[in-house]
């Protein structure tokens, strides 16, 4: 695919936080997640009722690499419904992509953790997500204050020490009332797990066991120091403990996690280039 | 020999806050390296050293792996386990903590491990 041609990626389907829904996307949206695509494209999303931050952080983070590597990426939002335009600004997505002003994540109204870029591992990222928890739910329980908190940081902190991602880590989360639980979406394009752990051990090539291996603990790639393999297992453990829901989505391998705290693994339709980590909890005592 | 009163003070010291080292833009790895300082320097004076992790909710393992793996480097596997007291606020925070310390020890007591690599 030649630099000056243009793809047109159409979605016309909703894209919530669920694998059904980012399968799909990621089939139709194939070519221009892989790497080895030079030309550049246009996501039109105006038949798209519905967007997640798992959503969110996928296209923006399409939208980022691509144009660090000089392609013209686009994306063409949804205009409706509301709510739907609402979230788009609000999660920054419409101001990544220059259709937008800058997301007011104080907001009173704002469900929304803005997507934010951390090339850096800093201590408290969690921070403005459980900010957004305890706007909305003042008696958030210490213990999903600390899960969020380590779940996060994990995430984060692997990608920084492992990934090589060009984007960095990409975050981006949405507190649901109703529900009350907040879904958070962490992205970043590099590496992969099965490549990065492949160093050391060559097993960890099939991307399946590579996720099962990093899932049961215990295995590093020691890029730094500080590692020692425990990263995704602690965030496994902490996604079990509030009966949450978790997905981890790189190169050909995706493990998915339901409530009842089993994960299975699959295959995924693409080569994924880095690591998805999409998780949602419940904020309020898991036990009532 | 050390006097009554310096005894006392090298079996009783305050216990070192780790909220309160932890600075705005810290890494986990940074602020778990500047308690770790701390807690060297503690042990010059004392046989045992607290460390105290109340308010600090959200650290994850990185943080803990560089505290223990940093003070069991300088001060040695035995003398860390035998004098260094934690103190967790929480029961989740502790099962976090607990990981990073067995994950630490077995590598400092074993560096080499070939491929497992845990």
């Amino acid at each position: 695919m030649q630099r000056d041609q243009n793809l047109l990626i159409r979605v016309a389907f909703n894209l919530d936080d669920r694998w059904s829904d980012l399968e799909l996307f990621l089939e139709r949206a194939a070519t221009i997640v892989t790497p080895t695509n030079h030309a550049s494209w246009t996501l039109d999303l105006r038949d798209c009722a519905y967007l997640g931050p798992d959503a969110a952080v996928l296209i923006a983070g399409l939208f980022d690499r691509d144009r660090q590597r000089g392609l013209v990426p686009r994306v063409v939002l949804p205009e409706g419904p509301e709510p739907l335009r609402a979230f788009c600004s609000y999660v920054g997505l419409a101001h990544r992509i220059g259709q937008g002003p800058r997301p007011t994540p104080d907001h009173p109204r704002s469900e929304t953790v803005p997507l934010h870029t951390y090339y850096q591992p800093i201590a408290n990222a969690e921070r403005k997500v459980v900010r957004l928890v305890h706007e909305h739910f003042p008696g958030v329980t210490e213990g999903a204050e600390l899960a969020l908190g380590v779940a996060i940081n994990e995430v984060i902190q692997n990608v920084c020490d492992h990934a090589e991602s060009p984007i960095g880590a990409l975050m981006a989360a949405r507190y649901f009332q109703t529900r009350r639980d907040v879904r958070v979406a962490i992205l970043d394009l590099g590496l992969g797990i099965p490549r990065t752990l492949a160093r050391v051990l060559p097993a960890a090539n099939d991307p399946q066991q590579a996720l099962r291996l990093v899932v049961q603990g215990g295995v590093s790639s020691r890029s730094k120091a500080s590692n020692m393999g425990l990263g995704v297992s602690n965030l496994v453990a902490q996604v079990r403990g509030r009966r949450g829901e978790l997905l981890l989505l790189s190169a050909r391998g995706v493990a998915r996690m339901t409530p009842d705290g089993v994960v299975r693994y699959d295959s995924a339709p693409v080569d994924f280039p880095g690591t998805a980590v999409f998780f949602r909890m419940a904020v309020d005592d898991v036990d009532t | 020999m050390t006097s009554i009163h310096e005894r006392a003070d090298m079996t009783s010291p305050q216990p070192i806050v780790a909220k309160q080292l932890l600075l705005p833009r810290d890494t986990a790895t940074d602020a778990a390296a500047r308690v770790a300082a701390r807690v060297v320097d503690a042990f010059r004076s004392s046989e045992t050293v607290t460390v105290d992790f109340q308010g600090l909710r959200g650290v994850a393992s990185s943080y803990f792996n560089t505290l223990f793996r940093t003070v069991g480097e300088a001060i040695g596997c035995k003398r860390m386990q035998e004098g260094l007291s934690l103190r967790y606020e929480s029961d989740a925070q502790r099962a976090i903590g607990d990981r990073s310390w067995t994950a630490v020890l077995a590598m400092l007591e074993n560096p080499d491990p070939g491929h497992e690599v845990a």
